[in-house]
């Protein structure tokens, strides 16, 4: 079963959080993991702790903030935002990917038409 | 950048943020649990989905951690906190491998310092490797002086050196104004200073023109200037007196200048010109033109001495020319000590690197068991082997720190010690001393931490663990390396100890040698008279009167001069036609040593006349001319016949009537130290001195000697003084007790035997400690065996018997393969012994019984252990 599911591209894994990040407004991990879960339709392989060590990734970097808030169930939990250096770096590299996906759905047109 | 600051700032905040991770992922845990338990889940259920979804929250604490700090560096720490931790437990065995690698970089380095100084680091000259040496050779010299008319003549004909200067080092006498100052310094055509590169630090040089000029030029050197003329700018123009000579000052040296090299040069005068061919007496020193090798220069300037010899047949038959590198003559007499001396220190770190390697090897398979298990326990290949290098590699540091420390010690002991005998730049202590030591060290430690580490590689999981006391399968190979280490580290200290043996025998036989005067209470000084002494009579009276003022220096027994002051290495020779016998061959006469002595010589010299008498006041200028030789000279001249009543003269006396009557027999002396046997000596009365008229312009030297009743050092100064009551403006030179000359004297083999005898004796502590640490572990590993063997029945003796056997099979191999190579490198050894061969027996043997002997004691001490062993603790080795 676990083999049907793709594994997470190198890399896309912060771009997902950024754009969650960016879309939803301040999160706490487990509603990151969620999201991302929901939006991939369950085809994505992988353990929701692999999300933690990003996070720390992308706060070392500046492109997220955190600070710690009560849950709706009064919980202390860790919220994390998108930075405004962050939403440089998500516009930079949602172009970047466009661009790349662009060129490599063009190499399938081009392979196809070809014997 | 940035990311590095956050690990760094999370470094500091350890606990705290593994608090915060804690928290976090529980929190996650929680959530997630009750959207299972909202979606109808139990609560078991929703508990275990939860934590599969989340994947293994060690794992992620873990990749978290990883992020968060320095994985790697802090592995390595935890290494190192779990070696500090062991060597706290048992500090013997770390503590020996890093001592005798710290000896070792020690001992290399300082030595590495002194040859990197003299033989890589270039002369302090702009591209000082084209300058040459440019001697002249004869049949009798193959480094001879030249005359001036030769010298020229290379100059006008030669190509391949761009420029070429003569020069003559001399002393001098500067007086006027203080207390008069000897100073060494040079006479110099006006080239020197282009083809040095060399330019003064205030004034100028001079010019052809100016090497003859009516008032001599000179300039002075940075420190003569600074010490006597308080680095006063307005000295340019003044004048000096040199030698009781006005000199106009021209310039001032850079500082630090010294010609030859490391020969402190404090004055340069232009060098005289003298319109002879035979009349040798200044040196070349020459700039190879650009593009020009060494050999062709010496070709050409070969084809030039050709020349001459064809033009000139009576002056320069025989006589050649040879261009020597400036940098490998400064360097070419302590060249080969340095080279053996560094060799002897490497193999002391390489002695000090196996040591380590057996410790390191002989710990790690110790340790089979508890790597094993902790590989068991999941620890990766690699993180073990990198455990093992890290320990060696922090043992390593450890001892290259220590050893810089030594080196720095040593070097500085190094260059006083050999100041002394040659002339040497400064040694300090330099940066890459320190980078050759931490390489050093390094690479050692990878060396001997790998053969463990490797163990640990290849051995396989199941064989690691299955291996216990009883099974001795695996490690063998590694113990065949260990007792491989223990071999050649035996070898190379016996080498050690052969060499050092035979240079200590060499200098107590040396030290034994009678030098002929009795050394202990005397001074001897150097003078080197002025100008105004040039004539004989004046001489003569100024001679009588420094003698009469030291005679009532307060507890002096005699005083005398003389022309030949002993155990400098020069002295003055001559040669002589003896009446009666041919000479050997023609034109050569026969040569001895010529001393011209004044009255009580012989007493304040305290050398005994065996046959014949003393000078006495009969012999008077006006008497009949006499001479007293020595007993090689007699013995050589005249054997089996009384010497008394010969006669012989000077070859060179021109008018050929001045003959000399042996008048007595004065006991040998060996003049140029103990390390030369004693050669023919003549004495003449300075009253019947032969040399009237001394030639050309060059001050006259007489040495001083001073029997003292009590210690000759205190007299020093009132002797000084007395010399000065005579005139006031006669420098002295080298006042010192004669015991201390001919100390100094024998500095070069004493340095040799001091250094080679302290490797030698740290190799000697470093294979003890290696045989010992080998015979110990040996007897660990060995418990179960040898409990066994007790239990059976075996007695404790067989039990030493068995332990010794293994252990002295080694080092008698060691002893052996060490005997061999000192037998192979005899020949390296034996330019520096005296009166032994370097195969010398009674050495070899002494060196091998004393091996044994300590062999003996290091491998006995844990057999006696191993013959206390309680059977049944043994067999619950684990």
């Amino acid at each position: 079963m676990a083999a049907e599911k793709s594994d997470v591209l190198h890399g896309t894994l912060d771009l997902m959080i950024l754009k969650t990040l960016d879309t939803l407004g301040p999160l706490h991990g487990y509603a990151i993991a969620r999201r991302i879960e929901q939006i991939s339709a369950d085809e994505l392989a992988i353990n929701q702790g692999t999300l933690y060590p990003a996070l720390l990734k992308l706060h070392q970097r500046g492109w997220i903030a955190t600070k710690w808030a009560a849950s709706s169930t009064g919980r202390r939990v860790k919220i994390y935002s998108i930075t405004r250096r962050g939403q440089k770096q998500l516009r930079a590299e949602e172009i970047d990917w466009h661009r790349a996906a662009g060129i490599l759905s063009r190499f399938f047109k081009l392979s196809k038409e070809l014997p | 950048m940035r990311p590095f600051l956050a690990r760094l700032v999370a470094l500091f905040r350890r606990r705290r943020l593994d608090a915060d991770l804690s928290d976090e992922i529980a929190a996650h845990l929680e959530l997630a649990i009750a959207d299972h338990v909202a979606r109808g889940k139990s609560p078991e259920e929703a508990r275990r989905l939860a934590m599969r979804a989340f994947g293994g929250v060690l794992q992620t604490e873990e990749a978290y951690r990883d992020r968060q700090g320095f994985p790697l560096l802090e592995s390595m720490w935890q290494d190192v906190r779990y070696m500090a931790r062991t060597v706290r437990r048992s500090p013997a065995v770390p503590a020996i491998a890093v001592l005798t690698l710290a000896l070792g970089i020690g001992a290399t380095t300082s030595i590495y310092s002194v040859v990197e100084t003299l033989l890589i680091r270039p002369l302090p000259f702009p591209d000082a490797d084209r300058l040459v040496a440019v001697f002249a050779t004869s049949p009798t010299a193959p480094r001879d002086t030249t005359s001036f008319l030769d010298f020229s003549d290379w100059q006008r004909h030669t190509r391949t050196l761009a420029h070429i200067a003569a020069y003559r080092s001399d002393r001098f006498n500067i007086t006027g104004g203080g207390t008069p100052e000897p100073v060494r310094g040079l006479r110099t055509t006006h080239e020197l200073f282009t083809v040095l590169g060399v330019s003064p630090a205030i004034g100028r040089t001079f010019d052809r023109e100016e090497q003859h000029a009516a008032t001599p030029v000179a300039l002075i050197g940075h420190g003569l200037w600074a010490r006597r003329y308080g680095s006063d700018p307005q000295i340019l123009g003044t004048t000096i007196l040199v030698n009781e000579v006005s000199h106009l000052v021209i310039g001032v040296l850079p500082p630090g200048f010294e010609f030859p090299p490391y020969v402190p040069t404090d004055l340069i005068v232009p060098v005289p010109e003298r319109p002879s061919r035979s009349t040798g007496y200044i040196r070349g020193i020459a700039r190879l033109s650009p593009g020009t090798g060494l050999a062709v220069a010496q070709q050409e300037l070969d084809a030039i001495a050709r020349r001459l010899e064809d033009a000139f047949p009576s002056s320069n038959k025989g006589r050649g020319v040879s261009l020597v590198a400036l940098q490998e003559l400064a360097a070419e007499q302590v060249r080969v000590a340095l080279l053996v001396l560094l060799a002897a220190a490497f193999l002391v770190l390489l002695i000090g690197c196996a040591n380590v390697g057996n410790l390191v090897l002989a710990r790690g398979i110790a340790r089979q068991r508890e790597l094993a298990v902790r590989r068991a326990l999941g620890a990766g290949r690699r993180r073990l082997v990198r455990q093992l290098l890290t320990e060696s590699i922090a043992l390593a540091l450890v001892a290259a720190a220590l050893g810089s420390v030594l080196a720095f010690w040593g070097s500085a002991f190094l260059s006083r010690s050999l100041a002394q005998r040659f002339p040497l730049p400064d040694i300090a202590f330099s940066w890459t001393l320190l980078l050759v030591a931490s390489a050093l060290a390094l690479v050692s430690g990878l060396l001997s931490g790998l053969p463990p580490a490797l163990m640990v590689w290849r051995s396989g999981l199941n064989d690691a663990l299955k291996q216990d006391g009883r099974s001795q399968s695996a490690g063998i190979r590694e113990r065949r390396l260990g007792n491989l280490l223990i071999v050649g580290e035996t070898a190379l200290t016996v080498v050690l100890l052969i060499g050092a043996g035979l240079l200590v025998k060499s200098f107590v036989r040396l030290q034994q040698v009678d030098v002929g005067v009795n050394t202990r209470q005397a001074l001897t000084a150097n003078l080197v008279l002025s100008k105004r002494y040039q004539d004989h009579e004046r001489r003569e009276l100024f001679v009588r009167q420094l003698l009469e003022s030291v005679a009532e220096v307060p507890g002096l027994q005699d005083v005398a001069v003389h022309t030949d002051p002993p155990f400098l290495g020069g002295g003055s020779r001559e040669t002589f036609t003896v009446e009666g016998l041919d000479d050997p061959q023609p034109d050569h006469g026969h040569a001895a040593g010529f001393d011209v002595v004044s009255g009580r010589f012989f007493h304040a010299m305290g050398m005994p006349i065996t046959r014949g008498r003393d000078f006495e006041a009969q012999d008077t200028a006006t008497s009949p001319a006499v001479a007293i030789v020595n007993e090689t000279m007699a013995r050589r001249m005249w054997p089996g016949a009384d010497p008394i009543g010969k006669r012989m003269r000077l070859y060179y006396d021109k008018d050929r009537q001045h003959w000399l009557s042996i008048v007595g027999v004065v006991r040998d002396v060996r003049y140029r130290g103990r390390l030369m046997d004693p050669i023919p000596q003549v004495f003449v009365p300075s009253q019947q001195n032969p040399y009237k008229a001394l030639p050309y312009a060059q001050a006259p030297a007489l040495a001083l000697v001073v029997r003292t009743g009590s210690k000759p050092a205190d007299m020093i100064a009132a002797v000084q003084a007395a010399v000065w009551t005579a005139d006031k403006d006669q420098p002295v030179w080298n006042l010192q007790p004669m015991d201390q000359v001919l100390w100094e004297a024998a500095a070069a083999p004493r340095i040799y035997m001091a250094l080679l005898g302290t490797f030698a004796a740290i190799a000697l502590v470093i294979a003890t400690a290696g045989i010992y640490g080998l015979s110990a572990c040996a007897v660990v590993r060995r418990r179960q065996e040898l409990g066994i063997r007790l239990a059976l029945g075996a007695t404790p003796r067989q039990i030493i018997a068995l332990v010794l056997r293994h252990g002295m099979l080694l080092n008698l191999a060691g002893a052996v393969a060490g005997l061999a190579g000192s037998l192979a490198l005899a020949k390296v050894i034996s330019g520096f012994l005296f009166g032994i061969t370097a195969t010398d027996a009674p050495t070899f043997l002494a060196v091998l019984l004393l091996f044994a002997a300590v062999a003996f004691v290091a491998t006995y001490l844990p057999a006696r252990r191993a013959a206390a062993i309680d059977p049944g603790l043994a067999f619950r080795n684990d």
